[in-house]
């Protein structure tokens, strides 16, 4: 009997000792997540900015490609697939519903936070302004509702356009109310709602420009606009690669060498070849050229490093001046020369200055500025170059010729001041310094505007307009993209090799498609609302 | 012991049941019972004929009985033949010989709760391994030494590195997110065979153990695998997928033949790398019969061509100023690949003792040490383990039984970086190892730079393997215990009630290592990333069992009912490390950076809890010992669920019958035989913390441009799901198992249907809505298999026998709805990896493809019939194939099927006197691979698969067409254009032919021969004059051959390797580790 009262009596604290907690059913919520109600206003506006910023970004890898501001490999279809918008589209409806719950959490804060919502605002009607430009028409009124519509369906891109417009107004109502609660901005530095008000008006300029609404835009002259450098709307990446802070466009061709080619096109454009044949302008090279471009190498590219070379299908194969780039289509294979080919310089994404120190762009080997770039997202040159093309093209009252010069004399400025501390001397001669002085950007303004006093008619004068706000958009798709669209300029390299028809518009991504039945694919040939030139227009 | 006294009580008990009373004659019988060896034999059960009077034998073999004269005693043990003996008036004293009989109809198998049930009354297929199928093989991983062994059970290494994880599927997969592994179960407590990944299969997840390596195969008594839902019903949900009932040395409830017992396992093995390709040595690095030496692809000129190049390190004089500019000549290297591999050495060494002291045989104890080491055939691939163990079990005088085992293993794996990879990208010594250039010395040349240590190689897009053999890996250490306490009580004679504590726990800690000086991101600064996890498992178990219970003349019953409380814990805490500052040394303080929210792996620190509670009961009635029904059903209760849903009830029923147990029923031409039919259900409950939306908070997402962290909140892109339900699996299957001849030949067959409805996935939601996945109750599968087994004993004489064991099994899965999504992909890349696609089988791969133009293609949506099959479609600038994707912009399609047909295994071992035979050979039909490897080596061109016509040129057949759309040309007469456009192999092979994904992919029939050993055992005789009771001795071979049919020879590709580490994908090979071969010599001894 002793023994059963022991047996009886170890057996009872067993069970007693993990019983309760063994026997709980309510573990429902995640102890690694926060909840809703603790969610910080300024953390979550944060969220929306980094989203943001990586949404604009998404933007521009493949856009980049099929505008030949860097090489397009291939065909079009191989660039821009089902799959190209997938983590570009999520997480831009994902920043949707921060940019709501932020709202929530404005509405039940005292006093609101017009400052916080107006920026967050500010970011969604760009996103969706940029969606539409993208895709055509995207889920708008029933997005972000899955209780209710679970598969949202399409708005047309324009009123999708209104409501973007409307929703700009709105943002800027909330950041003229002087709220002193103010948020982290990783944009401008220190808060400062007029900045994003600027923002606000010339995303409104931006869209009626797509539009082709010139009165619109006339009446936007008067306002808050980006027009001076310290309102250039950009994101600052810093150097700290843990966490990864630095440029995209460092950290895929800085780290283990260039990730990608330069255009030969565009290379060509920036007059940084030998001055042979065939689409050479001046032959003196544009003053950004060793700000945009590193070249990594003192040799010119040969041999297997040169597949093309002999062959008569290209155009340049190689622009010469030790540019290692590739021509429009070019899908030959790659051989080993990410520490050969010209990659990316200081501008914009925080690389090497060309110092002719040719040095490889793996990590050590050359000072750079370790990724502290910027996204230039919509600069105050952008602002002057669309507003000389709303002059020509639709009629507004301004003078394009001036803008078209300021343009480049903020381009011009905004590039040459973003060496920081990097050296821009030859190593061995000190005495020569490879910087762009203010007589070679004296100079190249002189010639663009001597070439557009000499054309003819506004359609010539817009050539070179838009080919100047594309030479300075350097590290921005959408720009181009959309301006190649809207005027057919600038003039570009057309494939080496059978690239298909342009994508007038990218494809759904794949991922919208298999889960929405509302959303049926469409076709590189389809034309977004605001794109009403004919099809074949561009190549 | 303990199962057979409970048998053997229960059947005590069924007799003092009735009390009858005698008249006749009294006389009392007494004797010994022993073996055909001569040793006693304890717990015989003796029965006086057509009376409920029994006893049964002492620890000593010793019995005693009162009977009369006339009548018969009956002796009956399990796994003997029984005896009837006649008493005389003269008899007293009776020693009875028992011989060991055909185990087959009595095998005692374990039910739930510890329970014993007899094979015959089982409606559901069973199958049970013994030790020697186990034990002293050259395999660490005691699931790889199960391989082929039964039928329905799919197991497949993760790669052929020591220590890798390893796939254990039980009827073909079902599940598509769920869990497909089966519920281990080892002495009767919960086991976590858990693979913990701390990475996608890019980051190197196939070299991460899974937990069930920490068993020693040495230490395993028997298996029985459960296969069906109305045999684990009572297991709860986690035994959905089928159960494996481990019962260890320590875990033990045979009988001893000896009051002591020693036994020591001992073997050597070597490990080697499988099937290296057939390399050819005729043509170097190059394109276009060019040498280039910078180069990955092999399509530059012959060797014989008595040329010069430059030394793959010419242009890094300032390093070796000894290669400065040098020219070698342009020769083969013709063992490079194969010199970078070793021959891994292993031993093993396993002393088990076991004793009962006391004369009565009821208590006994066991205790247990292992001790492994392995290397496997990469350098610093290697594991350690030891195991410490022991066990007893007691039953006291006053009706308390109690049994437990303590268990310790301390298990230690390390492995140079493998991951799944592409040829570039990742951090892999199998990046490009398998095909390096025909002329790359490679292992006669440096590795580390000079000066800094950093790696250098002929390229500088990949580091030298040599150089991650060297500086980087990965390491796991896991320190567990698990083990049990079970205390049970009679409560009556035929009621008892028990109750059981279960424990299982392991720390481990893993870690992942990069030097400095390497190229691939975010490792290239150093990299050092360490994880400690702890898992618990709690297990109660009380358990009311009411036995015999007599409902009728020969109709019984016999129920349980229990409940269950299962607890399940994982903490993990992590940090990981960039910029290291001492090259090579790896202590987090020697690194600049440190975060816990991982470049790879995300956050390292988290924590998950759950708990099921069940209740369950079975009721099994047995009627005249050849008609058995079991009603079975549990109720569980999963913290995973809103309380509204938290719940499910699944019953199960069998039914078995045996007409060769009906009095007639059996002849000498129909010894057994069994139909059975079962029913069952089961559940699954979702993963931890999927009804509700979680909100994402980091501290420092990033440092903004004045260098201060930026703190991000935001909604998560999961969506919580508060209407989830638990998912209900339902399964039917039918079977007969018969004897036949002597039992010369029998048989065992199965059919099966599963159908889960509801099932739980990860589904994807149109992202518009602002989030991309929830779970949801959406898809419905099914899956339908046949399972065959079919042994001979060809020939049987006393000297001579030849046993033939053969096993097939296939299935068919296929997922019927997804609930209006049309497919997803759920592993490998969503542009190459398996999806659940409504109408399809479950796990096709969908990828890329050559464009095929055939008619029956042509539809609305696609007129100009491209497709997947049909006559391939030419580029009539360039006569090369075109590419769905990059050419014609096309969605992904289906380009094959992973599942296989079918699979057969045979066993057949011949014995000679002590010589034993053993050979196990595999043959798997169809399941489609998509092999990365065999693209790469078509494209590199270092088999002997394309060394021919370098110099000619090659026209690949099919029809022109263009180049953006796909329409075909049509010539002059209106005709499609055959191609005739010539190219060279260059452009052929690594430019083009093996671009898109579909071209990659191979039907992997294959034949295997998975196993060999020959044994000797010494004859009693030979020991008699020796303190030993057996020594046995084993050579073993494991892998010793494989041929894919439809792979090219000299690609050597074993299909079996697989790069998505464990889980639900399978079918991709994306250059993981090749599969192993192995030879042992093990020694077996009791004293």
């Amino acid at each position: 009997m002793k023994n059963i009262l022991k047996i009886t009596f170890v057996t009872a604290m067993l069970a007693l000792f993990t019983g309760c907690e063994t026997t709980e059913l309510d573990l429902l919520d995640n102890p690694n997540a926060i909840s809703a109600d603790v969610a910080d206003k300024n953390f979550v506006l944060n969220q929306i900015q980094l989203s943001f910023n990586g949404i604009v970004s998404g933007f521009r890898g493949s856009s980049s490609n099929i505008t030949r501001m860097t090489a397009q490999f291939g065909q079009y279809n191989g660039t821009i697939g089902v799959n190209s918008l997938n983590g570009t589209w999520s997480s831009a409806y994902n920043m949707f519903a921060n940019v709501d719950l932020l709202e929530t959490i404005s509405a039940n804060t005292e006093g609101g936070l017009p400052n916080h919502v107006g920026v967050a605002q500010i970011m969604e009607a760009y996103t969706y302004i940029t969606l539409v430009d993208y895709v055509g028409n995207v889920p708008y009124s029933q997005a972000n509702q899955f209780g209710e519509f679970p598969t949202p369906a399409l708005d047309p891109g324009e009123d999708v356009y209104t409501a973007q417009i409307a929703l700009l107004n709105t943002a800027i109502s909330n950041l003229n109310q002087g709220s002193a609660v103010v948020p982290q901005d990783l944009f401008y530095g220190d808060f400062d709602a007029d900045n994003w008000i600027a923002v606000a008006n010339t995303l409104k300029l931006k869209a009626h420009l797509n539009m082709g609404d010139g009165a619109a835009i006339s009446g936007l002259l008067s306002e808050n606009i980006i027009d001076t450098d310290d309102e250039d709307f950009q994101f600052n990446y810093s150097s700290s690669a843990s966490p990864e802070s630095r440029s995209p466009i460092f950290q895929g061709n800085y780290v283990n060498g260039a990730g990608f080619y330069m255009s030969n096109g565009f290379l060509d454009m920036l007059n940084a070849g030998d001055g042979e044949a065939p689409f050479v302008e001046t032959g003196i090279a544009d003053p950004r050229l060793r700000y945009y471009i590193y070249r990594q190498r003192s040799t010119g590219p040969s041999g297997s490093n040169l597949p093309c070379a002999g062959n008569d299908i290209y155009d340049y194969c190689y622009v010469g001046n030790l540019y290692w780039g590739r021509d429009h289509g070019d899908d030959e294979g790659i051989p080993n020369d990410g520490i050969r080919r010209s990659t990316w310089g200081v501008y914009p994404g925080g690389g090497a200055f060309d110092n002719n120190q040719f040095n490889r762009s793996d990590g050590n080997s050359t000072p750079t500025l370790d990724g502290a770039g910027i996204n230039p997202i919509f600069l105050s040159s952008f602002t002057h170059f669309a507003l000389a093309e709303a002059g020509l093209d639709l009629g507004v009252g301004v003078d394009s010729r001036s803008l078209l010069e300021a343009g480049i004399s903020l381009s011009m400025d905004k590039v040459t001041n973003f060496t920081g501390s990097l050296d821009t001397t030859d190593e061995d001669d000190e005495t020569i310094d490879y910087a762009a002085t203010g007589a070679e950007i004296s100079a190249y303004t002189a010639r663009v505007l001597a070439e557009y006093d000499a054309a003819s008619g506004n359609d010539a004068k817009l050539e070179i307009v838009i080919r100047e706000w594309y030479l300075a958009s350097w590290g921005n798709g959408v720009e181009p993209y959309n301006m190649y669209r809207r005027t057919g300029y600038p003039t570009l390299q057309t494939g080496v090799k059978p690239v298909g028809p342009f994508p007038r518009s990218y494809r759904y991504p794949e991922n919208e498609t298999n889960t929405n039945p509302n959303v049926s694919q469409t076709t590189a040939d389809n034309q977004v609302f605001w794109d009403t030139n004919p099809a074949g227009f561009i190549n | 012991m303990k199962m057979k006294t409970k048998f053997s009580g229960i059947l005590t008990l069924l007799l003092a049941l009735v009390v009858q009373i005698s008249f006749a004659q009294e006389k009392t019988i007494s004797g010994t019972v022993t073996d055909d060896s001569g040793l006693p034999l304890p717990g015989v059960n003796i029965i006086v004929k057509s009376t409920t009077n029994g006893t049964q034998s002492d620890f000593d073999g010793n019995y005693s009985i009162s009977t009369e004269v006339g009548q018969s005693l009956v002796y009956s043990y399990v796994g003997f033949d029984s005896q009837v003996k006649l008493v005389t008036a003269s008899s007293s004293m009776m020693n009875v010989t028992m011989a060991e009989g055909e185990t087959l109809d009595a095998v005692v198998l374990t039910g739930y709760g510890g329970a014993t049930k007899e094979r015959k009354s089982l409606g559901y297929a069973v199958t049970t391994l013994q030790a020697d199928a186990i034990e002293n093989k050259p395999e660490s991983d005691v699931v790889r030494s199960l391989n082929g062994k039964v039928a329905g059970v799919q197991i497949v290494g993760n790669s052929g590195a020591t220590g890798s994880g390893t796939n254990f599927v039980i009827r073909g997969r079902s599940s598509i997110n769920g869990s497909n592994q089966p519920l281990f179960i080892v002495d009767g407590v919960p086991f976590d065979s858990g693979t913990n990944q701390q990475t996608g299969f890019g980051g190197g997840n196939t070299v991460t153990s899974s937990r069930f390596l920490d068993l020693d195969p040495n230490n395993v008594e028997s298996v029985q695998i459960l296969k069906g839902l109305s045999a684990s019903v009572l297991y709860g949900q986690q035994g959905r997928n089928g159960v494996v009932l481990i019962t260890t040395k320590n875990g033990s409830t045979k009988n001893l033949n000896k009051k002591f017992e020693v036994t020591v396992n001992s073997s050597v093995y070597q490990t080697q790398i499988s099937n290296l390709a057939d390399y050819q040595n005729e043509y170097g690095q190059g394109a276009d019969n060019i040498i280039n030496p910078g180069y990955v692809g092999n399509w530059g000129a012959r060797f014989d061509s008595n040329q010069m190049v430059a030394h793959p390190y010419a242009g890094q004089g300032d390093l070796f100023p000894e290669y400065d500019g040098l020219e070698i000549p342009y020769a083969a290297a013709k063992n490079n690949v194969k010199d970078f591999f070793r021959t891994g050495l292993g031993q093993s060494m396993s002393v088990n003792v076991a004793g009962s002291p006391g004369n009565d045989g009821n208590t006994r104890y066991n205790l247990n040490f292992g001790y492994t080491t392995e290397d496997g055939y990469i350098r610093n691939n290697g594991l350690t383990r030891y195991n410490i163990g022991l066990g007893g079990s007691t039953k006291l005088s006053n009706k308390f039984s109690f049994n437990g085992t303590a268990n310790f293993s301390s298990t230690r794996v390390n492995t140079p970086p493998i991951a799944a990879n592409n040829a570039g990208g990742a951090l892999s010594i199998f990046t490009r190892t398998l095909f390096i250039p025909r002329n790359l010395d490679l292992n006669n040349l440096p590795f580390e730079n000079p000066n800094d240590r950093s790696s250098v190689y002929y390229r500088s897009d990949q580091e030298n393997p040599n150089w991650l053999t060297n500086y980087a890996g990965s390491e796991q250490k896991t320190n567990r215990f698990y083990g049990k306490l079970g205390a049970s009580y009679e409560i009556s004679d035929n009621a008892s009630v028990s109750y059981r504590f279960g424990l299982d726990t392991y720390n481990e800690t893993q870690e992942f290592k990069a030097a400095k000086g390497n190229v691939t991101a975010p490792y290239t600064t150093g990299y050092l990333r360490t994880t400690s996890g702890t898992n618990f498992i709690y297990d109660h178990n009380l358990n009311f069992s009411f036995n015999n219970l007599e409902l009728a003349d020969d109709f019984s019953l016999t129920t349980q009912l229990g409940f269950n409380a299962r607890r399940d814990t994982y903490e993990q805490f992590g940090q990981s490390s960039v910029n290291q500052v001492v090259f090579g040394f790896f202590d987090h303080d020697n690194f600049i950076d440190q975060t816990i929210n991982d470049p790879v792996a995300g956050s390292l620190s988290f924590q998950a809890q759950q708990n099921i509670l069940g209740a369950y009961g079975e009721a099994a009635f047995d009627y005249g010992g050849y008609l058995f029904l079991t009603l079975s059903g549990r109720n569980d209760w999963a913290s995973t669920l809103e309380a509204e849903n938290n719940t499910l009830f699944y019953p199960g029923a069998s039914l078995s019958f045996v007409p060769t147990s009906m009095d007639g029923g059996s002849s000498d031409a129909l010894n057994y035989l069994k139909f059975r039919g079962g029913y069952g259900t089961s559940a699954r409950f979702p993963g931890v913390y999927s009804t509700r939306t979680g909100f994402n908070s980091t501290a420092s997402s990033v440092l903004d441009s004045d260098g201060n962290a930026v703190t991000t909140n935001g909604l998560s892109s999961l969506l919580g799901n508060v209407n989830l339900k638990p998912e209900l699996q339902k399964e039917f299957e039918l079977g007969l198992d018969a004897d036949l001849f002597k039992k010369r030949i029998s048989l065992d067959a199965t059919v099966y249907r599963r159908s889960i409805q509801d099932q739980i996935v990860g589904r994807p939601i149109s992202p518009s809505t602002g989030a991309t996945f929830t779970a949801d109750n959406i898809a419905e599968t099914q899956i339908e298999g046949v399972e065959l087994g079919l042994n001979f004993t060809l020939i049987k004489s006393d000297n001579f026998t030849w046993q033939m064991d053969n096993n097939f099994s296939a299935s068919e899965n296929t997922v019927i709805d997804l609930g209006g999504v049309e497919s997803f992909a759920y592993a490998g890349f969503t542009n190459l990896g398996n999806y659940a696609s409504q109408g399809e089988a479950l796990g096709v791969i969908k990828g890329g493809y050559a464009a095929r133009y055939a008619q029956s293609n042509i539809t609305d949506e696609n007129p100009y019939g491209t497709g997947v099959n049909g006559a391939l479609l030419i580029n009539p600038g360039t006569g090369q194939i075109l590419d769905s994707e990059g050419d014609l912009g096309k969605d992904i399609e289906t380009i094959g099927d992973p599942n296989a047909d079918w699979t057969a295994t045979t066993i057949n071992t011949i014995t000679y006197k002590q010589l034993s035979l053993s050979a196990q050979l595999e043959y798997t039909h169809g399941g489609d691979i998509y092999s990365q490897t065999a693209s790469q080596f078509y494209r590199r061109g270092v088999t002997e698969v394309n060394v021919d016509n370098r110099e000619g040129t090659y026209v690949i057949p099919g029809l022109l067409a263009n180049p953006t759309t796909g329409q075909l040309l049509l010539g002059d007469d209106g005709l499609p254009i055959q191609n005739n456009i010539q190219i060279g192999a260059n452009d052929l092979y690594f430019i083009n032919l093996v671009d898109p994904s579909g071209q990659g992919m191979y039907d992997a029939s294959h034949l295997r021969l998975r196993e060999a050993s020959l044994t000797f055992s010494l004859t009693e005789k030979m020991l008699e004059k020796t303190p030993f009771g057996n020594i046995s001795f084993s050579l073993s071979g494991q892998n010793l051959y494989v041929k894919a049919f439809n792979i090219p020879d000299a690609f050597n590709i074993d299909p079996e390797a697989l790069s998505v580490g464990t889980g639900n994908g399978q079918g991709l090979e994306f250059q993981t580790g090749p599969t192993s071969k192995r030879y042992s010599f093990g020694i077996k001894a009791t004293f």
